[in-house]
């Protein structure tokens, strides 16, 4: 499986140029949000390869921290381990068929918020206070939950199968 | 789909070496870190701001409904502010008044004659371990980096990232802030750092000023050692927990609600 980049990079601009200006923008109880790229990030973890998923991942970090004030490489990092990470749990425990993409979905996003979380926390950001992370994780989940078949197409049509891609163009050469 | 191979692990460890050096460098104040974040906010600002202004009501009328106690609060206050300034309203044109509204949310009695520039808060977002908020002022309007941002009730925070027209500044709870203090009353000197959004900032101060300090006193910057903050700036109240032996100061300026503020020119120190 391979990234297709100009398709791939023009999504994941959109997805932070979005969030950053309107979701981070936009209250929800205990100062919870929507994450539209770490959505997508969890997208690309359910349905890329190992490789593909933590090199999207990083470079998704990347502009996330093109676009945050905090450590510049912290998002690179955890999305990348995140993704990478998500492709395993995928294959070794929750290949359970689509119907349990909903669990996995709000299972991931919790996972990777609560990574951000520690990791940022570790390099002197400011997560957020402990009596808001019940309420904060809950929404995340409930997001993951409602959004994650959506982000899964989204980062179908990022990713493309090496196989089918060339077998594609043999027949477009014939 | 087959096991992750051992190339996946060397390029997921590759990648997360990767990304642990840029953090080192960022953290090591590498300058190109900082132009390539400022370059791509300012070409993606025209974008951001087209896209904030047509999804603005969405978001202000979600806002609202979410907040809407604390804005039957506000509302509350604002009227009584208005009982108050009724006699004067009827003898002043309409842009008379909002000069005069701003002028009172940044009137610095504070600072003498320090130049100074008003700005107008343009986003204010939360993302999961910030707060972000943007100035509609710039370099063009002399902002520099490192320049203090208050309010007339005292200081608010510092400017990290400015391009010719927008700024973006980081608040005095943010544990990235430290500022150095004074209490006006005893001499007691102390550094302040950030917990979070919400929190009190921790002061610690000097080990023979600890029993002069006591809850309620009024600390204000220092102006000491170079700093870029003038002194007399109102910081805060200090809140004394003598029995875990912390010393918290409740900040004075009011960051929920951020719409107006100053940010002084001052000068780098030489």
């Amino acid at each position: 499986m391979i990234v297709r980049w100009p398709i791939a990079l023009v999504v994941m601009v959109a997805t932070v140029l979005v969030q950053s200006t309107g979701f981070d923008q936009v209250a929800l109880p205990s100062n919870s949000r929507l994450d539209l790229p770490l959505l997508l990030l969890v997208g690309i973890g359910l349905v890329g390869s190992a490789n593909t998923a933590a090199l999207a991942g990083f470079v998704l970090g990347l502009m996330v921290d093109l676009f945050q004030f905090g450590p510049f490489g912290i998002h690179a990092l955890v999305y990348c381990l995140a993704a990478w990470t998500l492709v395993n749990a995928r294959v070794r425990i929750l290949e359970a068929g689509a119907s349990f993409r909903t669990v996995q979905g709000a299972g991931a996003v919790v996972v990777v918020t609560a990574l951000t979380w520690f990791v940022g926390g570790v390099f002197g950001q400011d997560p957020p206070p402990l009596d808001q992370w019940l309420p904060r994780l809950g929404w995340s989940a409930l997001f993951g939950a409602a959004l994650v078949h959506l982000a899964a197409r989204l980062a179908g049509r990022m990713l493309t199968d090496v196989s089918s891609a060339a077998s594609g163009e043999a027949v477009r050469a014939r | 789909m087959a096991r992750p191979t051992v190339p996946s692990r060397r390029l997921v460890v590759l990648l997360a070496a990767t990304a642990l050096a840029l953090m080192t460098i960022d953290a090591r104040g590498f300058g190109p870190v900082q132009s390539l974040r400022r370059a791509v906010f300012s070409v993606t600002q025209p974008v951001s701001s087209g896209l904030g202004w047509a999804i603005s009501p969405v978001t202000d009328g979600w806002n609202g409904a979410v907040h809407y106690d604390d804005l039957e609060e506000e509302n509350a206050r604002l009227r009584q502010r208005l009982a108050e300034l009724e006699g004067r309203v009827e003898q002043l044109p309409d842009n008379q008044l909002e000069l005069e509204q701003l002028l009172a949310a940044t009137e610095l009695e504070f600072i003498d004659d320090t130049p100074r520039v008003t700005a107008r808060v343009v986003s204010d977002r939360r993302t999961g371990l910030e707060r972000i908020v943007e100035l509609d002022r710039g370099s063009d309007d002399g902002v520099e980096e490192d320049m203090p941002v208050v309010t007339g009730e005292g200081l608010v925070g510092r400017v990290v990232l400015v391009t010719a027209d927008r700024s973006i500044i980081r608040l005095i709870t943010d544990p990235r802030l430290s500022v150095g203090v004074v209490s006006p009353a005893s001499g007691a000197l102390g550094v302040t750092s950030g917990s979070g959004e919400g929190e009190d900032i921790v002061v610690d101060i000097e080990a023979d000023s600890l029993e002069a300090v006591t809850t309620g006193g009024t600390f204000e910057t220092s102006g000491f050692d170079r700093s870029r903050y003038p002194g007399g700036i109102p910081v805060g109240r200090v809140v004394v927990d003598e029995e875990r032996d912390i010393r918290t100061i409740e900040v004075a300026a009011d960051l929920e609600r951020l719409a107006y503020l100053t940010i002084l020119l001052v000068p780098e120190p030489g």
